[in-house]
C-alpha cells in the first residue's frame, strides 16, 4: 500500500521508475494498475449523486467501472493507428518510451480526478441540479486533462529532443484520442446517473453520434427552433 | 488539562512569530506540532461556535438551546473537513509541479495555518456576541459573521505564505552552502507550451552565479539579504516553474476558500434564522454566494 502510493509520487514529481528518461520494467502494468485503481474510485464517487439511495446503489458500481472503461477503451482503439504513424515515421525504436508517456499521462488524469473526488461530493452536497452535478464533473475532467499535460510533456521532452517528429507524433496522438474519447463518453453515458430515470449500465437511446447531436444543435439554435 | 496548556503555550509562540523563524523553518515544519495545534483548532472553534449559537438563545421564543451545541460543533468540523476535503489536490498538483515538501510537512503548515485563523476568529467572539445581544437583524448577524471569518481566513492564509516563502528560501540558502558555490543551471528544452526540465529539482535548485539576492517571481523572496538593486537577467526554468507553483498555490487559495465557502453552507444553520426550527441541517438548495447577497438586500431593503 505505502509502496504503491509512494510510486504514485514518484509519476507525480517524475522520479524514480517514472522520471521519464528510460522505459522503466512493469512500469506500464503498474501505471494501468493506477488508471484502474484511481479510476473506479472516482467514479465511484461521481455516481453518489445519486447512487445513495437505498435502490440505486449499483449506479456505484457501473459509474466506478465506466471512468477507467473510458479511459482504456478509447486508449485501445487508438494504439494501432499511433503505432502504424509513429512505425511509417521511422520512430519505431523508440515506440516503447512513447507508449510509456501516454499511459502515464492517463494515470495522472485518474489520479488527479481521484485527488479532486472530495470537492466533488462536497459539491453533490450542496447542489440540487443534476445539469450543475454534470457541469461540476466536466470542470473536474477538465482540470485533470491539463494537469496530465505535465507527466505527458515530461516523458516527451527526451523523445523530442532525439526527433522533432515526436512533437507531431504527439499532437496527433491528442487530436485522435480527444475526437474518439468525446464519442466514447457519449456512448458510455450516464456516467452520473440522472434521478428520476432508472439505473441502467447503458442509456437505451445511447448508440448516437456526439458529433451529429452536437451539430444538430448548433443548426436547431442557429435556425431558432 | 497541562497538555492543553501547552498547546496554548504552543499557540502563542506561533502567534508571536517565535516558532516561523527562518532558522527553525531551515530544518523543516517538525516543530509545529500537529496534535497541540489540532487541540487548539477544535477548542477555539467550540469557543467561537458558541457565540455564534447564541442568537438562537436570544433572539427564539423558546430559546434554541440546542443551536449552541450544534454551532458549536460545526465551527471546529467546517474547519477540519474543509482540510480533508482541500488537502489531496494540493499534494497532488504541488508534487505535479516540483513542490518540494512531503505531505506531513504540508499538512503541518496547514494545520498552523487554521490554528492561526482560529486564534483571531476566537478573539473576536467577544464581539459577536456583543452585537447578538443587542442585535436583532438575523441578516446583520450572518453578514457580521461572514465578514469575521474573513478577515480571519486572511490572516491565516498570510500566515501561510510566509512559512510556505521562509521554507523554500531555506532550502535555497541550503543548497547554495552545500554546493560551495551555486550549481549551473541545467540545460532545458522549450516546448512550445512550458519549459520542460530534465533534471531533478534539487539539481537545479541554486540560482545561477552572479544573481546571489535574485527575486522569484517578482515578489518580495529574498528581500531580507540585503539591497541588489539591478536589473533583472532573464528567468531560469527552475524559476519560471517557481512561478508555475506559486501561481498553483494561489489557484489552490482559491480553491480553498471556495470550498470553505461551500462547506460552511453544507454544514448551515450556524446562526439559527428566525422563524424556522431548530434543524441539525437544511435541504439542499442554493449556494453561499447567493445567500450573502440575499442578505445585503434584505438590509438595505
Amino acid at each position: 500500500m505505502r509502496n504503491s502510493l509512494l510510486q504514485v509520487d514518484d509519476l507525480l514529481r517524475g522520479r524514480g521508475r517514472f522520471s521519464g528518461e528510460t522505459i522503466a520494467a512493469g512500469g506500464i502494468r503498474a501505471l494501468l494498475i493506477f488508471v484502474i485503481t484511481f479510476g473506479t474510485f472516482y467514479g465511484a464517487v461521481m455516481g453518489t449523486y445519486t447512487g445513495l439511495a437505498p435502490d440505486r446503489a449499483h449506479q456505484l458500481l457501473y459509474s466506478g467501472v465506466k471512468v477507467p472503461l473510458f479511459l482504456l477503451v478509447t486508449f485501445a482503439l487508438c494504439l494501432p493507428s499511433f503505432f502504424v504513424a509513429n512505425t511509417i515515421a521511422g520512430l519505431r525504436q523508440d515506440f516503447g518510451e512513447a507508449l510509456q508517456a501516454v499511459v502515464a499521462a492517463q494515470a495522472c488524469v485518474t489520479v488527479v480526478l481521484a485527488c479532486l473526488a472530495p470537492v466533488t461530493g462536497l459539491l453533490y452536497l450542496s447542489i440540487s441540479s443534476y445539469r450543475l452535478a454534470v457541469m461540476v464533473n466536466g470542470v473536474m475532467f477538465a482540470a485533470a486533462s491539463f494537469a496530465s499535460q505535465i507527466v505527458l510533456r515530461r516523458h516527451y521532452a527526451p523523445l523530442i529532443r532525439k526527433s522533432s517528429k515526436h512533437r507531431f507524433m504527439l499532437h496527433a496522438w491528442l487530436v485522435f484520442y480527444i475526437f474518439v474519447g468525446i464519442q466514447m463518453g457519449w456512448v458510455l453515458r450516464p456516467f452520473i446517473g440522472a434521478p428520476g430515470s432508472p439505473v441502467r449500465f447503458f442509456r437505451d437511446d445511447a448508440w448516437g453520434n456526439a458529433y451529429v447531436v452536437l451539430a444538430r444543435l448548433i443548426l436547431s439554435i442557429l435556425g431558432g427552433r | 488539562m497541562a497538555g492543553m496548556f501547552s498547546s496554548f503555550r504552543d499557540l502563542d509562540q506561533l502567534l508571536r512569530g517565535n516558532a516561523t523563524t527562518p532558522e527553525l523553518l531551515g530544518k523543516g515544519t517538525d516543530h509545529l506540532k500537529l496534535g497541540s495545534n489540532l487541540t487548539v483548532v477544535i477548542l477555539l472553534g467550540i469557543i467561537y461556535g458558541v457565540s455564534m449559537g447564541l442568537f438562537g438563545v436570544l433572539t427564539h421564543e423558546p430559546p434554541i438551546n440546542l443551536q449552541v451545541l450544534s454551532s458549536a460543533l460545526k465551527v471546529p468540523a467546517l474547519f477540519l473537513l474543509t482540510l480533508v476535503v482541500t488537502f489531496p489536490s494540493l499534494y497532488v498538483f504541488g508534487a505535479l509541479l516540483g513542490v518540494d515538501l512531503s505531505p506531513a510537512q504540508i499538512l503541518r503548515a496547514l494545520m498552523a495555518a487554521i490554528a492561526v485563523n482560529l486564534a483571531v476568529l476566537a478573539s473576536l467572539a467577544p464581539i459577536t456576541a456583543f452585537f447578538t445581544l443587542t442585535t436583532t437583524s438575523y441578516s446583520f448577524m450572518t453578514l457580521l459573521n461572514v465578514a469575521f471569518f474573513a478577515l480571519a481566513g486572511f490572516v491565516g492564509i498570510g500566515f501561510l505564505l510566509t512559512v510556505l516563502q521562509r521554507i523554500e528560501l531555506a532550502r535555497r540558502t541550503l543548497v547554495e552552502s552545500r554546493h560551495g558555490k551555486p550549481a549551473e543551471p541545467k540545460p532545458a528544452v522549450a516546448d512550445g507550451v512550458g519549459i520542460v526540465e530534465p533534471d531533478e529539482v534539487r539539481d537545479a535548485c541554486a540560482p545561477p552565479p552572479s544573481q546571489p539576492a535574485r527575486e522569484i517571481g517578482g515578489s518580495t523572496w529574498g528581500a531580507d539579504r540585503g539591497l541588489d538593486i539591478r536589473f533583472p537577467p532573464p528567468p531560469t526554468p527552475r524559476e519560471l516553474r517557481g512561478r508555475s507553483a506559486k501561481r498553483v498555490f494561489y489557484a489552490w487559495l482559491m480553491l480553498y476558500c471556495f470550498v470553505g465557502a461551500q462547506m460552511a453552507w453544507v454544514l448551515r444553520p450556524f446562526i439559527g434564522a428566525p422563524g424556522l426550527p431548530f434543524g441539525v441541517f437544511r435541504e439542499r438548495e442554493g449556494n453561499f454566494l447567493q445567500s450573502v447577497l440575499r442578505s445585503i438586500s434584505n438590509l438595505l431593503n
